[in-house]
């Protein structure tokens, strides 16, 4: 699943999959801007079946915090 | 060369559906790159002040509101004393007065309007009283006044989001977050599903629309095997799933009332078919709407190829509807020109398929005289074919069609016949040139350019405007040139052609006696058009090493034809 995370995120942001770690983000990606927040939000909700709450889509600006919500929507410990 | 822009224009975030959109274009063969003008940029393409729009003006525009926008009051105070009636009107009138604005400067653009749909389950359309809900009475008069504009506008069509809606329910195509976070026109199905309408739309003003639906029988048209199960055994009627196959037959007649030709194509044996028409009164299509029929036992892509060739069709105006997933992978695999949709795997889903082919592959933006009683011009297009075997003698064949043309110079009522004209003729066109409603307009009536109308009459039917010649003037050499040159093939072969493009000729040499040139621009399936600039007395001038030629008929040259059995009059204009 996490390949599968990385995999969409990389996609995305028209990255080197390898080039995806937990600590990239909106930060320090330059790829990664608010319209394509929300491309990769519905490019992970497809790909893994979960759908993010919009309050928590707007935080979710690390690929660790995704991973997070990904792990809690589908009701596992982080 | 700059690939020709298709712009959406409305006040969401249109990114992520461009490559949506694109890759729907792509697969009904168009190569237009989309351009975005989303919230806030659209109010500037209106205002001119968009200088990527001004630059690169596109080839067509889709005009998408947002109802919620429009009549916000009414959503902030429903108690607001204005009157929703007026409200949606001058919301209307505000719209297509911008989009005429930017059309005085950019008249080449043809527009797509859409309607406002309220993007939220259980909104709008639910109330009809003023008082208890004047959003929704807003909403409906804007729509009912936009529709109304685009048929009387030239180069506007309507793409009604709602009938989207109605069919894959609110709740699926819009997505509340992302609109709330990014004003996203739609969930990602839905923007895919949007993408994919507004494709076949585009391709509906492009020309690029089906013709013909060739339809399997057997668990397609009726339920169950007539061969099996006898004229009396199969389903269909009012009753349980019967009823399935009676919609499916009922939206195919509505298609074919449109101006598509219904063909079928089943393995079966011809007497079974035939009783089932003659026999089962509850058969919604009758026999003579079906324009050719194949029923045999060989491949169906062999049956497709005799149907193309009866009908003198391309096989890439086919779509071929079958319920055996074998038979659609052999046609798929065959002839992949042919559009092979996949069957719905319960009959109960049958309507809703049946109605959605004509979205999906016979798009029509609006019906004219010759789209009523094709089906009849191509019947008889067969007898004639039948015929013309059994006479002996060709000329008195020929003779006995008794053929009249009529024809017309720059009208005003056909130019929306002759843009369909030259978008939809593939084989005896000449220049192969396409050409948008507003491009007819323009040339239409211009003091260097003449635009030639033709129809034809014979003793089996009125075949309608079939035939469209452009001529410009060369003033260098006080002469002509055949912009455009084309006949629908149902009409070939019998001197019409020839009579038309001489006529034409005669025509222009009273305005100015200089040469009169013509041209020949191959493409995948004019190759027969060739030599019939030469079979009429011109002169090759030249030949590009693509194949392309350029023609000339000198000043003081004779056309080679005589009259032929084709009697003409001039309609007045």
């Amino acid at each position: 699943m996490a390949d599968a995370l990385l995999s969409t995120i990389a996609a995305v942001l028209e990255i080197e999959p390898k080039a995806v770690t937990d600590a990239t983000s909106m930060r320090t990606c330059p790829n990664w801007d608010s319209l394509r927040h929300l491309r990769m939000v519905m490019a992970i909700e497809q790909a893994l079946g979960v759908r993010f709450p919009s309050d928590v889509i707007p935080k979710m600006v690390t690929v660790a915090r995704i991973r997070e919500e990904v792990a809690r929507l589908n009701g596992k410990a982080s | 060369m700059k690939a020709e822009r298709l712009a959406i224009v409305g006040p969401f975030t249109w990114e992520p559906l461009v490559p949506e959109l694109e890759a729907a274009l792509r697969k009904f063969g168009l190569a237009e790159e989309v351009a975005a003008y989303g919230f806030g940029r659209d109010m500037q393409v209106f205002s001119g002040g968009d200088e990527d729009f001004e630059s690169r003006p596109p080839r067509g525009a889709i005009v998408v509101p947002d109802a919620r926008l429009l009549f916000q009051h009414y959503l902030a105070d429903p108690r607001c004393e204005r009157s929703p009636q007026s409200e949606g009107e001058q919301a209307a009138d505000f719209l297509c007065e911008s989009v005429r604005r930017v059309s005085a400067r950019h008249s080449g653009i043809s527009w797509i309007v859409a309607t406002a749909d309220a993007m939220f389950p259980g909104s709008a359309d639910a109330v009809c009283d003023p008082q208890m809900d004047p959003f929704a009475v807003a909403v409906n008069v804007f729509n009912a006044c936009i529709a109304e504009a685009c048929c009387r506008e030239a180069g506007w069509s309507l793409f009604d989001r709602r009938r989207l809606t109605s069919l894959y329910g609110a709740a699926r195509l819009y997505d509340a977050r992302l609109d709330m976070l990014g004003r996203f026109p739609g969930s990602a199905e839905g923007m895919r599903l949007l993408a994919e309408r507004l494709a076949a739309h585009w391709g509906a003003v492009q020309g690029k629309t089906k013709k013909v639906l060739a339809l399997d029988c057997d668990n397609t048209l009726w339920g169950g095997i007539v061969g099996e199960d006898g004229v009396d055994g199969i389903q269909l009627g009012s009753d349980g799933v019967g009823r399935g196959y009676l919609a499916f037959q009922q939206a195919v007649l509505a298609l074919e009332s449109r101006g598509t030709l219904l063909a079928l194509c089943s393995r079966n044996n011809p007497e079974d078919v035939d009783a089932v028409f003659a026999n089962r009164p509850e058969m919604a299509i009758p026999r003579d709407r079906i324009a050719a029929a194949h029923i045999g036992w060989g491949p169906k892509s062999e049956g497709l190829q005799q149907l193309a060739s009866t009908l003198g069709l391309g096989l890439d105006s086919f779509v071929f509807v079958d319920d055996n997933p074998v038979e659609r992978e052999e046609v798929r695999h065959t002839l992949p020109e042919v559009a092979v949709p996949d069957f719905p795997a319960d009959p109960a889903e049958l309507a809703a398929f049946g109605y959605d082919l004509g979205w999906r592959y016979f798009y029509r933006l609006k019906l004219d005289e010759s789209d009523r009683g094709k089906t009849e011009q191509y019947r008889a297009r067969a007898q004639i074919e039948s015929e013309r075997w059994q006479h002996g003698n060709p000329e008195e064949f020929l003779e006995s069609l008794q053929m009249k043309a009529i024809l017309a110079r720059d009208s005003v009522e056909l130019i929306g016949r002759n843009s369909q004209l030259s978008q939809k003729t593939n084989q005896f066109n000449l220049t192969l040139r396409r050409y948008a409603e507003s491009d007819v307009r323009r040339m239409t009536g211009q003091p260097d350019c003449t635009v030639f109308s033709a129809s034809l009459q014979d003793r089996f039917c009125d075949h309608g405007w079939t035939a469209l010649a452009v001529l410009q003037a060369d003033p260098e050499c006080d002469g002509w040139f055949f912009d455009t040159f084309l006949v629908s093939c149902r009409v070939l072969g019998r001197g019409f052609e020839q009579r038309f493009a001489t006529a034409c000729i005669e025509h222009v040499r009273k305005v100015r006696s200089g040469p009169v040139r013509a041209e020949y621009v191959p493409g995948p399936r004019n190759s027969q058009t060739a030599d019939f600039f030469p079979k009429l007395g011109f002169r090759l001038v030249s030949e590009a090493p693509d194949g392309h030629r350029v023609f000339e008929l000198g000043p003081d040259e004779e056309v080679a034809h005589d009259n032929g059995f084709v009697e003409i009059a001039w309609r007045e204009s």
